[in-house]
């Protein structure tokens, strides 16, 4: 029996134009690989025990979040708001951590010139991927699957048909992005590709994020949409399809969920079939073509602007060391792919509040007073917080992470100042432009000088905020170490924990707002408590560095 | 003998525009031996790459042992075999399950894939650290285990792009010696260098590249016999330097010492 369904599998694999045999020892060398790999330089970096610690964050996520929906919303809302949650995670995660899993060109050096047809590649890459969205997927799900069973009008058979409808919509979420990298590959210019990449990614990460925050605000016109009976709107909405394919297995033949069902099932038919048959075909020579692309020649800058940057350095970084790390990160912050990927989408995170507070009419001036807390003006200056632990979690890691045997060679003498040259480097290449920014945006409502002591605390704070991060860094010299998969999403997930902590430190500062006197003097403490806090913290990474150093040379 | 094993015709590769590879043609019988030189950004790994099957040619067609490379490029992969400059290998693998995925990716059964690869890998001196991962070999061990790769299939072409590197001098010598042995026995060889005195005493026919165009191709003797000079590291200077060498160096060295420190 077991033979006969192995051997049935392996004519539908080379219908498909896969060779069953290379597929199932790539695939087990890539998951292997995956599982082997492992940050030379760190302690217990590896994606199990990362794969396992986002899942259980995304599990707990999960789990508060369903704890408070279950009994408000009727089992269609709940399922639709859940799977919206799920699909825009896991398209979120395929974008940041699997664009190389996908789109390696690197991977191709070393099985190009192997008999491997187009269609197998791309399937060993695509089940690798799928491997890792079926336990995310599951993770985000299975709270969720089991609190529906007890929310309103749901039946007991609720877990049984929503949690396989909801691995259903992550597999076509993570497809439809799949898909995007197809379609990308097909039409930019293959030599512009990897840069193109960068900022498409940059783009749709964007929208995403501004999409998840928006969606969360437009609930309540879901429910309204619903009353008045125009929800056959979801038809454009794909957590509306698979929310009313998880209505019709619990039996509830409506017509709009019969027509959103089969909508959604014609559109993943549609999805593997035509998209992705197309796009495995292709796939090596795309590959190819992407191994020949050369990166463009720059134009060198300006001497105008050269001496501006060089005045700049001068100024900020007065010792070589440090003057070496802040070129150095700030170079790196401009230019490389995987972090500009990971730390510039969320500067969606300001725009949707700024736009959700427009919205909700919650966009109030906190200096004056009101009777409602006014969220957006504060949430909006999450953003600096949230850059800082995406920041200090993405530090140690880096594509290009061999060449960091340079800092090991060179006498690096003063390490203290080098990590000041780090902190610098981002303070003044993001969080510094970005906080004007938001000053600049918000003073298109409030008081100019409101808007810009608002950004100035925010600044501060996200500046005390770094000075602690950088007191629990542990990587090293920044971009020393090989990226493991999944770990950067758990750093950036546990990052998201810390988020209520510095909402809090807000909440608190509110009450200074209505004194006219005590922000600015909160002002001042702040920078002088974050001076304090980064220079301590600089002293205590540049011990561990020498400690590290030293016990790597007893090592040898 | 048939026709020839290599066939290349007006092959040319342009990167954002800029001609890489310019145009070029040429004939490799089998059993042949055949160094490619070039200077740095000549053309030459843009060239092996394109014979292998990893860059797709901007013109021209390639046709391996009488199969068109761009119109049955699985079946002309089954029949090469190729060490890569740099790279191209899992490190995270032991030497053992390296080979085995390799050998895998050709269908070798698995009685033949282990014997080859213990008798390859004992040959090489690797016996002992075959399950050890790859991460901890020296740059030789890995070229070894790359050449092992390259031959477990017992391909009838075979693309070597710089293979000595990092090689101690008795496995240099013992892959040499078996470059040899292996073009007796038919198999045809390209191999890519930039170690003169080496392709002078392997190859049996030699082909100049200079910036992307085949300026010289011929054996030894012929090449000797047509540009005048007395080794191959003089057909090369002439050929492929407009400048000085010795100037050159003399600039640099001067550079340096005026810097002090």
């Amino acid at each position: 029996m077991r033979h006969q369904l192995l051997v049935l599998l392996e004519r539908i694999a080379r219908r498909f134009g896969i060779d069953p045999h290379q597929y199932w020892h790539l695939l087990r060398i890539s998951l292997l690989l995956d599982f082997r790999r492992q940050s030379a330089l760190s302690s217990g970096q590896s994606t199990p025990s990362a794969l396992l610690t986002t899942c259980l964050v995304y599990g707990l996520f999960s789990l508060l979040f369903a704890l408070f929906t279950f009994r408000v919303l009727d089992s269609f809302h709940y399922s639709l708001i859940f799977l919206s949650y799920s699909m825009l995670m896991i398209a979120f995660i395929v974008l940041s951590e699997f664009g190389a899993t996908i789109v390696s060109p690197d991977d191709y050096e070393i099985l190009g010139h192997r008999p491997l047809a187009s269609r197998t590649y791309f399937a060993v890459k695509l089940s690798n991927l799928l491997f890792y969205i079926l336990l995310i997927g599951s993770a985000l799900n299975v709270f969720p699957a089991l609190f529906g069973a007890f929310s309103e009008s749901a039946e007991r058979l609720f877990p049984l048909i929503y949690f396989p409808v909801a691995l259903l919509a992550c597999l076509f979420s993570a497809m439809l992005v799949v898909l995007l990298y197809g379609a990308l590959l097909r039409v930019i210019n293959y030599e512009k590709f990897k840069d193109a990449l960068v900022y498409v990614q940059i783009i749709f990460s964007f929208i995403l994020f501004f999409g998840y925050q928006v969606l969360l605000g437009t609930i309540s016109y879901w429910e309204r949409a619903a009353e008045i009976g125009s929800r056959r709107a979801l038809l454009i909405v794909p957590p509306g399809w698979f929310a009313g394919l998880v209505q019709v297995g619990l039996g509830r033949w409506e017509r709009d969920f019969v027509l959103w069902a089969g909508w959604g099932m014609l559109m993943t038919g549609f999805l593997v079939s035509a998209g992705l048959r197309s796009f495995s075909l292709d796939y090596s020579l795309h590959l190819a073509r992407l191994r020949a692309a050369t990166a463009e020649r720059r134009r060198a800058q300006p001497l105008f602007r050269r001496r501006i940057a060089h005045a700049l350095e001068w100024l900020l970084a007065r010792s070589p060391e440090e003057r070496t790390a802040f070129y150095f990160v700030g170079r790196m912050l401009r230019r490389d792919r995987m972090l500009k990927l990971r730390l510039y989408p969320a500067l969606g995170f300001p725009l949707a509040f700024i736009v959700l507070g427009i919205m909700e009419k919650s966009l109030t001036d906190p200096f004056l007073p009101g009777k409602k807390f006014p969220s957006a003006a504060f949430l909006t200056v999450l953003v600096g917080p949230l850059l800082v632990m995406n920041f200090q979690a993405l530090l140690p890691y880096s594509p290009e992470h061999a060449a960091a045997w340079l800092f090991r060679v060179t006498p690096v003498r003063d390490l203290v100042r080098f990590f000041a040259g780090v902190r610098k480097a981002f303070l003044v290449t993001l969080l510094l432009p970005l906080f004007l920014l938001i000053g600049m945006a918000l003073s298109w409502f409030w008081t100019p000088w409101h808007a810009f002591l608002h950004a100035a605390l925010g600044f501060a704070l996200s500046y005390i905020f770094l000075g602690i991060a950088f007191l629990f860094y542990r990587g090293g010299f920044p971009f020393s170490q090989e990226p493991v998969k999944m770990t950067q999403t758990r750093q950036v997930t546990l990052a998201f924990l810390s988020l209520p902590l510095f909402g809090t430190f807000f909440f608190l500062l509110y009450v200074l707002y209505k004194h006219p006197r005590w922000p600015f003097v909160a002002l001042g403490l702040f920078l002088l408590f974050g001076w304090i806090v980064n220079r301590v913290a600089d002293q205590r990474n540049a011990r561990a560095m020498r400690i590290r150093h030293e016990w790597e040379c007893g090592l040898a | 003998m048939s026709g020839p094993m290599i066939e290349v015709v007006n092959l040319t590769k342009r990167y954002n525009g800029v001609l890489a590879v310019d145009q070029i043609s040429f004939t490799i019988a089998q059993g042949e031996i055949v160094g490619y030189l070039g200077p740095n950004g000549a053309g030459k790994s843009t060239t092996v790459k394109m014979l292998t099957g990893i860059l797709r040619p901007t013109e021209g067609t390639i046709v391996i042992d009488g199969l068109d490379l761009l119109k049955d490029p699985i079946e002309v992969k089954r029949r090469i075999g190729y060490v890569p400059e740099t790279g191209g290998m899992y490190e995270s693998l032991t030497a053992y399950e390296y080979l085995q995925l390799v050998g895998r990716l050709y269908h070798l059964s698995e009685e033949i894939l282990d014997h080859r690869i213990e008798e390859f890998l004992k040959l090489f001196g690797l016996e002992a650290v075959m399950h050890e991962r790859l991460s901890s070999y020296s740059k030789g061990m890995k070229q070894k285990v790359l050449i092992s790769a390259a031959l477990l299939h017992n391909p009838k072409v075979l693309f070597l792009d710089e293979p000595l590197t990092g090689l101690d001098a008795h496995s240099a010598l013992l892959l040499k010696e078996l470059l040899r042995r292996l073009a007796a026995e038919g198999k045809t060889i390209f191999y890519c260098s930039h170690i003169l005195d080496v392709v002078e005493r392997t190859c049996t026919r030699v082909i100049i590249i200079h910036k992307g165009r085949i300026v010289a191709d011929g054996t030894v003797e012929q090449l000797k016999e047509l540009t005048r000079q007395g080794t191959l590291e003089d057909i090369f200077k002439q050929l492929t330097y407009s400048s000085d060498i010795e100037e050159l160096a003399q600039a640099f060295a001067r550079s340096i010492l005026e810097m002090g420190g």
